[in-house]
């Protein structure tokens, strides 16, 4: 789902990418630029994500067995994995756009 | 930079096919084509002639299929596309039907994009921009967003993007196409403006109007050049 909205986002972009590329940016920059906005969004993400178990650990606490509700390593490891498929979601769709030839993107409405 | 005179842009037998499944569509056929530095020339034609074709190739945007492409007497046709990318961004400037002006940025901003791709310092690209702004008449409304703006005074900040990096050429497609008569003839007053200050500047049109004010008129049908005219020949 992540992937999909991902696409989705950098298509309708299109156009936008097709103007820095004829302006003369790099596809390597576009690509950082997509990225790195996504992780922007994944990151307030993530840190509402966190606050909301934290507190659900309180309830969860008396459920479990043999493993604390609050966890380090089961938190860290979650976001972690997260991170990674942000970036593999963001990563695929930018380098997918920067291989669209500019004058096409740039006549797309 | 080339001198006064020297050819700025030589195109030798440029040739661009596109092969879709089985169909080759043929769009330019052996065009030579040579643009001195301080000149304006205007490629005129009808619909599907070639016209943006050749404006995609002069751009760096596209490769010619055969052909010798020289751009201030360096082959740019089989540059990578990076380099392609740093020659579009340090030495041309584009001009765009639809303005092509990125929406979420100020007017500031959109000028100053090609010039954040050179590593310029703040300070440098802030005086520039602002010299380009002021060359164009926006020099006011550098805060606001595109939206904000009318046809006109989009293609106002556009050419103000163009002439910001100080390129070598202008490369205009169809620069009035989306204006009214009275934007188009602002746009092309500016455009005369630039030229009289030195521009080489590199038109497409299909208007045979805005075609007059180049001093060389180049007629394209059928992706080859078949007329060439001087201002001279324009205005008799």
């Amino acid at each position: 789902m992540i992937s999909d909205l991902r696409y989705y986002s950098v298509a309708q972009r299109g156009r936008e990418i097709g103007i820095r590329m004829a302006l003369g940016t790099q596809a390597r920059d576009v690509r950082a630029l997509i990225v790195a906005q996504a992780l922007r969004m994944g990151a307030a993400g993530l840190a509402i994500g966190l606050v909301g178990a934290r507190l659900a650990t309180r309830v969860l606490d008396s459920l479990l067995f043999g493993v604390s509700a609050s966890d380090p390593l089961t938190f860290a490891g979650v976001s972690a994995s997260l991170v990674a498929v942000l970036l593999l979601a963001a990563y695929l769709p930018a380098r997918r756009a920067t291989r669209v030839d500019p004058m096409v993107a740039l006549r797309t409405e | 930079m080339a001198d006064n005179g020297q050819a700025l842009i030589k195109l030798d037998g440029v040739t661009k096919v596109f092969f879709t499944d089985e169909v080759e569509t043929h769009a330019l056929s052996g065009i030579h084509l040579q643009i001195d530095k301080g000149e304006y020339v205007s490629i005129a034609g009808p619909s599907g002639c070639g016209k943006s074709t050749l404006l995609s190739i002069l751009g760096l945007l596209d490769s010619p299929t055969e052909g010798q492409y020289l751009l201030n007497n360096r082959p740019v046709a089989e540059l990578p596309a990076s380099e392609r990318a740093r020659v579009r961004n340090r030495e041309i400037g584009f001009i765009f039907q639809s303005f092509n002006l990125i929406g979420d940025l100020t007017v500031f901003e959109n000028v100053e994009l090609p010039l954040t791709y050179r590593g310029m310092k703040a300070a440098e690209r802030k005086q520039r921009v602002e010299a380009a702004l002021e060359r164009v008449g926006m020099a006011h409304r550098a805060k606001h967003l595109p939206s904000q703006l009318s046809g006109g005074q989009q293609q106002r900040v556009a050419v103000a993007r163009a002439v910001a990096g100080e390129p070598l050429i202008l490369l205009a497609d169809e620069p009035t196409g989306n204006l009214d008569s009275r934007s188009g003839e602002a746009v092309m007053d500016l455009l005369r403006e630039l030229h009289r200050a030195g521009a080489t500047i590199c038109m497409v049109t299909h208007d045979p109007r805005y075609a007059r004010h180049a001093d060389r008129s180049i007629h394209v049908f059928d992706g080859r050049v078949v007329e060439e005219q001087t201002e001279m020949a324009i205005t008799e």
